[in-house]
């Protein structure tokens, strides 16, 4: 026989229990409740994520529209600089900050889908400097794409609003036949990590200058300058950005010939290089040099230039010269051929 | 009595205390002087000027605040304010200067749309030279990454844009289209380019997803101006050319018919002068024609003359786009698609032809008025058209009231040979006129579109012409033959003046526009 107590007892701890059961009932649903919303907002921070990269394509269409439209160089080249600064805010930082965590922020079934859209912004960079004219300067833009989604130059794409989609490739060879009569050659500049701010805020297109070359290439050497002082801020397509390394590499595009750089500042010194036809001998680096810049032969670069000398057909005198960092005065005619260095102050 | 004096001292010294307590705080509402929330206060009381002042009167105290970025951002919009209102340049720069360091210490999407709207604004005046263009490019791209950063924000998804974004696409593509009619030719493209960027953003709107019927109407309204903002970019192949269309449509919109909206007429019809002096192919000539008649035909004024010039330039240009259309017809079709979104050439021949029928009607009537009959005569060619308007029946008619009024006057003259010539010369230009009238109702009214009254009314004008002229055996024969069509309904035979004398009205000539 159970006393009264007890079975007062009892009686309330089988309620305690029950109200147990129910409030961990209660927090379990609230939890998974929780974990849901997490899901959906996930889901909804994709949306947004999917929405951003197909504004930013959507507006690479409507620029790379427009350059195949426009003749003019001059006409098509603030065209051009728009959808780089697109591709570098909304495709390349993105990329930077999401690195691994992409994949997870990505559903895993729309994967492909945003990868290629990815891929289309590099593409449609591509297809705005073979639009203006320089296929060779599109090449690292292509590079890129079909490192994102391989068979990217397979993709159909509209580019114009009253035309049907074509291939990223048939869009290509399309504006390969309005090359440009001046064929551009890919020079590599690696840039040491050193450059200060005053340089930073001295380098504007006013105060920089490419001379040399031939007659008529005004347009090659801004386009020039203009690749030269965005890699040098960094807002480059690249796959070094933000690279914490000694250097990091950036492309600028010249026809082969002799250049001479001019920083236009009280401080500034000139500096002469060659370019040759070969890509693979275009290596240069570039620092920071007083009020100026400063550009030589990468060390590294000697034994490639040495076969340069025989295979490009530059003068053996000009092709050896300079290797090094100073290595020859500005002022002597043997710096005229390769390139260098700081001392050619004036 | 010590203790009352200690008391008397203790109230002393509280006094003194609450008397500093009150200092310290006043001195505290003095330094709330620079309180955001007043700032914004004084901003929304149109307090520029205020502001202007407060701002460069505390400029160290708001350098160094907590909150920065919102004073310097009120400031700049004040300064900016009262440069718009027509103070000096170094207003704008100071405005500029002003956001540019409230965007630098802390990045707000208003902040940067403010700093873009006065950057382009600062070189309104000097747009096309070299280094306005690259202030006119960072002006737009700062209001333009104001506005993707705002869309970012906002749901993609539910195809609604909100009503800061749609004020601020408006002030946007006024600047877009600054710079593409006044700019230099090697930023057009780009602009144009950017153009369509942000219609891009509306095309995919569906305002009647919208509860809130102001928001909705909003959103149509903008929606609408943004589809004619892109087509306008293919205009003549030539967006420059678009912008002038563009911008005669939104002035006509504005235009009401009240005097207080007339520079809004006049700013229409410059922008498509503008734009028609440009164009190259002839469709689009023909478009811009049409533009300029269509909004000819809207002027209300009590200025009678002013009405004349513009239903003549109106009716002009309708005429002259016609002939585009009609007589050239061939060489448009030879010509293909001129542009993209061009309309199709039959609606546009038929716009015209409504066009130059409410032109010529405002005309007739007003010269008429004018009672310079000799001028509404000389436009009786203008029916040799085969075509048709709604006052046609009416036009015709004052034609010959206009020329029986001549050759009544010419019969008071000497009976000269000349004078004889110029009554016979009315005299038939009357009759020919009131004949083709006369058979112009007769053909509607067989296809039954016009009413027995009209006819019979059409019937006693012509009959009685007639008769004023001496023509009895004519007209008893058209009474005779007519006469039974209008039973009672015809009058007994009276003079000329029966003819129509009301001026053009919502029925008869120029429409009351319709907003």
């Amino acid at each position: 026989m159970i006393s009264r107590s007890r079975s007062i007892f009892l009686a309330q701890l089988l309620l305690l229990l029950m109200i147990l059961a129910v409030t961990s009932e209660k927090a379990t649903a609230q939890e998974s409740k929780k974990y849901q919303d997490i899901s959906q907002l996930r889901n909804k921070e994709y949306s947004l994520l999917r929405s951003k990269i197909e504004w930013a394509v959507t507006d690479m269409v409507r620029l790379v529209e427009e350059i195949r439209r426009l003749d003019s160089l001059w006409q098509k080249r603030p065209l051009v600089e728009n959808v780089e600064e697109i591709l570098f805010k909304e495709v390349e930082i993105p990329l930077y900050m999401y690195g691994e965590d992409f994949s997870r922020r990505v559903k895993k079934e729309d994967l492909p889908k945003m990868t290629e859209f990815y891929a289309r912004a590099f593409a449609l960079a591509g297809m705005a400097r073979v639009f203006e004219g320089f296929s060779s300067s599109s090449e690292v833009y292509f590079e890129r794409a079909k490192q994102i989604f391989p068979d990217i130059l397979n993709q159909s794409i509209k580019i114009d609003s009253f035309e049907s989609p074509r291939s990223v490739q048939e869009w290509i060879d399309e504006g390969k036949k309005h090359e440009n009569t001046v064929q551009t050659v890919r020079v590599t500049l690696h840039a040491k990590n050193s450059f200060s701010q005053v340089i930073f805020d001295n380098l504007k297109p006013e105060n920089v200058e490419l001379q040399g070359g031939s007659k008529g290439q005004e347009y090659i050497q801004y386009v020039a300058v203009y690749d030269l002082l965005m890699g040098l801020s960094r807002k480059v397509s690249t796959d070094e950005l933000f690279a914490d390394g000694e250097e990091r590499q950036f492309f600028i595009f010249l026809p082969p010939g002799k250049y001479e750089l001019v920083v236009k500042l009280p401080n500034g010194v000139k500096n002469k290089f060659q370019v040759f036809p070969d890509p693979a001998n275009n290596h240069l680096i570039i620092e920071s040099k007083q009020d100026g810049l400063s550009i030589y032969y990468s060390p590294n670069l000697v034994e490639t230039k040495e076969e340069a000398k025989t295979t490009s057909g530059i003068p053996s005198s000009s092709a050896t010269a300079g290797h090094e960092k100073g290595a020859i005065d500005a002022g002597s005619s043997k710096t005229a051929t390769v390139g260098s260095a700081g001392s050619g102050k004036k | 009595m010590h203790s009352t004096q200690k008391r008397f001292s203790e109230y002393q010294y509280v006094w003194k205390m609450f008397g500093l307590l009150m200092a310290l705080l006043l001195l505290a509402n003095s330094a709330y002087a620079l309180d955001v929330a007043k700032l914004k206060e004084m901003y929304k009381a149109d307090d520029f000027q205020g502001i202007s002042a407060l701002c460069q009167e505390k400029k160290a105290e708001i350098d160094k605040d907590e909150y920065v970025d919102r004073f310097l951002y009120f400031c700049g919009q004040a300064n900016f304010n009262l440069f718009e209102k027509g103070g000096p340049d170094t207003l704008a720069t100071q405005a500029i200067d002003d956001l540019e360091r409230s965007l630098y210490s802390y990045y707000l999407p208003s902040t940067a749309f403010a700093l873009g709207k006065a950057r382009v604004a600062s070189i309104k005046t000097q747009m096309g030279s070299k280094d306005s263009m690259s202030v006119l490019k960072q002006g737009i791209n700062e209001m333009w990454d104001a506005i993707t950063n705002k869309h970012a924000q906002e749901d993609y998804q539910t195809d609604v844009l909100s009503d800061q974004i749609l004020g601020w696409t408006i002030s946007y593509y006024q600047a877009l289209i600054d710079g593409l009619i006044q700019g230099d030719e090697n930023t057009k493209g780009w602009l144009t380019a950017r153009i369509r960027m942000i219609s891009d953003r509306y095309a995919q709107t569906i305002p009647a997803n919208i509860s809130d019927q102001v928001r909705r109407g909003n959103l149509e309204t903008v929606s609408s101006w943004m589809r004619d903002l892109y087509e306008s970019t293919y205009f003549d192949r030539n967006a420059a050319i678009g912008m002038y269309k563009f911008l005669g449509e939104r002035n006509k919109e504005e235009y009401d018919q009240s005097e207080r909206t007339e520079p809004k007429f006049m700013l229409a019809l410059d922008h498509y002068k503008k734009g028609l002096s440009l164009t190259a192919s002839n469709k689009a000539k023909a478009v811009m024609k049409e533009k300029i008649s269509d909004l000819t035909q809207w002027i209300i004024s009590e200025n009678k003359e002013k009405k004349i010039f513009y239903y003549r330039l109106g009716f002009q240009h309708a005429k002259d786009a016609l002939k585009l259309l009609t007589t050239r017809g061939n060489i448009i079709l030879a010509e293909g698609m001129a542009y993209h979104f061009e309309p199709p050439t039959d609606e546009l021949i038929e716009l015209l032809r409504k066009d130059y029928g409410r032109n010529l009607s405002g005309l007739l009537y007003f010269l008429w008025e004018r009672k310079d009959y000799q001028a509404v005569v000389e436009l009786r060619s203008a029916f040799s058209e085969n075509f048709d308007w709604k006052t046609k029946l009416n036009d015709l008619l004052r034609i010959s009231d206009s020329a029986a009024k001549i050759a009544r006057a010419v019969y008071s003259l000497p009976r000269t040979e000349r004078n004889i010539a110029a009554f016979d010369n009315s005299k038939w230009i009357c009759l020919k006129s009131s004949y083709e009238a006369f058979h112009y109702a007769l053909n509607k009214s067989e296809k039954q579109e016009l009413s027995q009254e009209e006819l019979c009314s059409t019937l006693d004008a012509y009959s009685a012409f007639l008769i004023g002229f001496g023509e009895l055996a004519e007209s008893g024969q058209i009474v005779r033959l007519y006469g039974p069509l209008c039973k009672d309904k015809l009058s007994t035979y009276g003079s000329p003046t029966q003819t129509p004398t009301q001026a053009p009205s919502a029925t008869t000539g120029t429409e009351e526009k319709s907003q």
